[in-house]
């Protein structure tokens, strides 16, 4: 095998493997399904010193305080507790953003944002970290937590998310963002906090599609090109688990409505309403309602429902 | 954790083997102490194990009665909030298990209830007095009126034995814990599971609601357990808030009574104080070389003139001073 492809197997049996565990831990607590999931401090409270091991450059194998490192500056902080295809394009929408507007005209540090890597086994993530760089394409520097899987105790982090993503300023925490289903349309959310901070305007799903490299696809695949990112941003919206019945049926009317009489948007949704209907986890993904618009756009505008209509 | 300081031997205020015997006895023969507990007034200290219920004096540990007890291995004894009652929860190994209700200061047998098959582990009380949450090896939770010892209501929903049990500050949720490595949130007045808290990696051994200092903050639970962490819970809302890491595995939580500390026995013969908003550290040697299976703190005030008592195996109990800060709280 190749080194490149090798490094894809790699990556890719990690995200299978991640994937799996996210599975398993859904299905192990279903009565929380609509509950709000707290991790880590919560917003005005203390961003407390803690330890990793840097990963690439200048950092590599050096222990350093992502609070120190940020020295009161705005920062971005992503502890990534599971690897999966969703949770990486967010990771990469966050930090891409964020390092963007890291220096300011004059070239002085005004956003610091950092990935922390948890991992029972830091050597292990390192390494795996090192070889898949490329593959990955993290553009904020990356530590591995010192300690473990849960990450420092001080900060209480929540071993059954995918993401934490906290932002503070001065040591304090101004936003916490506990995520289970992580996917690239919380990017806007996340970044209005950022954007806050540094007194900018908020991005929207469009900017951020637009100014993302792959078209927001990540590593291993993701959305066609050419896809309507509103159509797009609308659907990833239904899988989140905390809608209500109100807000499902008023994201599928939007969807229904930016579909009728567009034969490529209603291909589109097809695919994706076909793709998800057909995952091992479908049952765990959003909520009852929502899957029930799914599973009817699957049905209408999927390769069966396309055919069913020629006939 | 962030720093881990130890305390001098002056931190030993007394030390007795199990049983009446003083150190120097025959401590290997004792049965390990398994159920500690302060009386309402501080005076009195109730201990309990396979040999039975002593109650001594405080601090100086001197035997100074005995009460019968059918319950052949003793687990835990709490006593009701307004003082009058003591309950006593045990039994027997895979043969029988129950909880017995007695007058205090009398140590009269009120009523007791032994229906089950197997060890009941932990009692709490609500803090009106009128219900005790009995939590066992049958991985079910019994809510018994006190008055009567009727079963008011089961909790079910734990995989595996219940170990440990305590209430919210306001009675409104009980916080169950134990073998299946979870904490499960109960409504108190439908019984209702209403969440469940799976953090920890090994079985929960013990638990400890904060005092109810700032009635405006969220009540927060202590959790112990195997996997060597202290976790500290807001359960009202399921939020895991911080977690410590102790060189050895804990075996018993409890809080002072201002809330300012929490203090944890373990394993390995020691005793920790933790400052639960910064997760420093001190320790101290108990005396006892393995397993300090009970911890108790005296009621009322500041702890910081206090001692708290401590027991585990062979029998021995002591007394310990402790690094408690008396200053304001921190929360």
């Amino acid at each position: 095998m190749k080194p490149f492809r090798a490094t894809i197997s790699i990556a890719c049996a990690v995200f299978a493997l991640a994937a799996d565990a996210r599975t398993q831990a859904d299905a192990d607590e279903p009565e929380q399904a609509a509950e709000e999931v707290f991790s880590g401090p919560q917003k005005g409270e203390k961003l407390v010193s803690f330890k990793v091991v840097g990963v690439y450059d200048e950092l590599a194998g050096k222990e350093f305080d992502p609070v120190g490192n940020a020295a009161g500056k705005p920062t971005l902080i992503v502890f990534v507790h599971k690897l999966t295809r969703p949770s990486h394009r967010l990771v990469r929408m966050l930090t891409d953003y964020a390092a963007d507007r890291s220096l300011d005209e004059a070239g002085k540090q005004r956003l610091v944002p950092q990935i922390v890597w948890l991992s029972a086994d830091p050597s292990a993530a390192r390494e795996y970290l090192t070889k898949t760089r490329r593959v990955l394409g993290l553009r904020a520097p990356v530590g591995v937590s010192v300690d473990g899987l849960e990450g420092p105790g001080a900060y209480g982090l929540n071993r059954n998310v995918t993401l934490t993503v906290l932002i503070g300023r001065a040591g304090r925490v101004t936003a916490n963002f506990a995520l289970l289903q992580p996917s690239d349309t919380d990017a806007p959310r996340i970044l209005a906090e950022v954007a806050k901070l540094l007194g900018e305007e908020p991005p929207t799903m469009e900017d951020l599609l637009a100014a993302a490299p792959d078209g927001g696809r990540g590593m291993g695949g993701g959305m066609r090109r050419g896809t309507d990112p509103r159509l797009l941003a609308s659907f990833e919206r239904l899988k989140t688990p905390d809608l209500t019945i109100e807000q499902i049926a008023a994201i599928a009317a939007q969807i229904d409505a930016r579909v009728k009489a567009q034969p490529d948007r209603q291909t589109d949704l097809g695919r994706l309403a076909g793709t998800l209907t057909k995952r091992r986890d479908f049952e765990l993904i959003g909520t009852a309602a929502a899957r029930e618009h799914i599973v009817r756009w699957a049905k209408a505008y999927g390769r069966r429902g396309r055919e069913g209509q020629r006939r | 954790m962030k720093a881990m300081g130890r305390l001098g031997a002056a931190a030993l205020l007394c030390w007795l083997g199990g049983s009446g015997l003083a150190a120097g006895g025959r401590p290997g023969e004792e049965p390990p102490v398994t159920a500690l507990a302060f009386a309402p007034d501080g005076k009195e200290l109730v201990a309990g194990s396979q040999a039975g219920i002593e109650i001594r004096a405080w601090p100086d540990l001197g035997v100074l009665r005995r009460i019968e007890t059918s319950l052949a291995h003793v687990h835990d004894i709490a006593f009701s909030p307004d003082g009058r009652w003591m309950a006593v929860a045990g039994g027997r190994p895979a043969e029988s298990g129950g909880v017995e209700l007695r007058a205090w200061p009398s140590g009269e047998l009120l009523w007791t209830k032994a229906a089950r098959e197997d060890l009941v582990y932990s009692v709490a009380w609500s803090p009106d007095s009128q219900s005790l949450y009995c939590a066992g090896h049958d991985a079910r939770v019994f809510v018994r009126a006190a008055e009567s010892g009727a079963t008011v209501r089961v909790l079910e929903g734990h995989s595996r034995p219940v170990l440990a049990a305590c209430v919210t500050p306001d009675g409104a949720m009980v916080v169950t814990a134990g073998v299946d490595q979870s904490l499960r949130a109960w409504d108190a007045s439908t019984g209702e599971c209403l969440r469940v808290l799976d953090n920890h990696t090994g079985t929960v051994r013990d638990l400890a609601m904060r005092p109810d200092a700032d009635p405006d903050a969220l009540a927060m639970v202590a959790s112990v357990s195997d996997d060597g962490t202290v976790r500290l819970w807001q359960p009202t809302i399921g939020r895991l808030v911080r977690f410590a890491r102790l060189p050895a595995a804990p075996l018993a939580v409890e809080w002072t009574p201002d809330g300012a500390r929490l203090l944890v026995t373990a394993k390995n013969g020691r005793l920790y104080a933790i400052d639960p908003d910064t997760l420093e550290v001190a320790s101290a040697p108990t005396a006892i070389a393995s397993w300090v299976y009970s911890l108790a703190v005296p009621p009322g005030g500041h702890a910081g003139d206090h001692g708290v008592a401590v027991a585990g195996e062979n029998g021995q109990i002591g007394a310990l001073r402790v690094p408690i800060p008396t200053g304001e709280d921190t929360r």
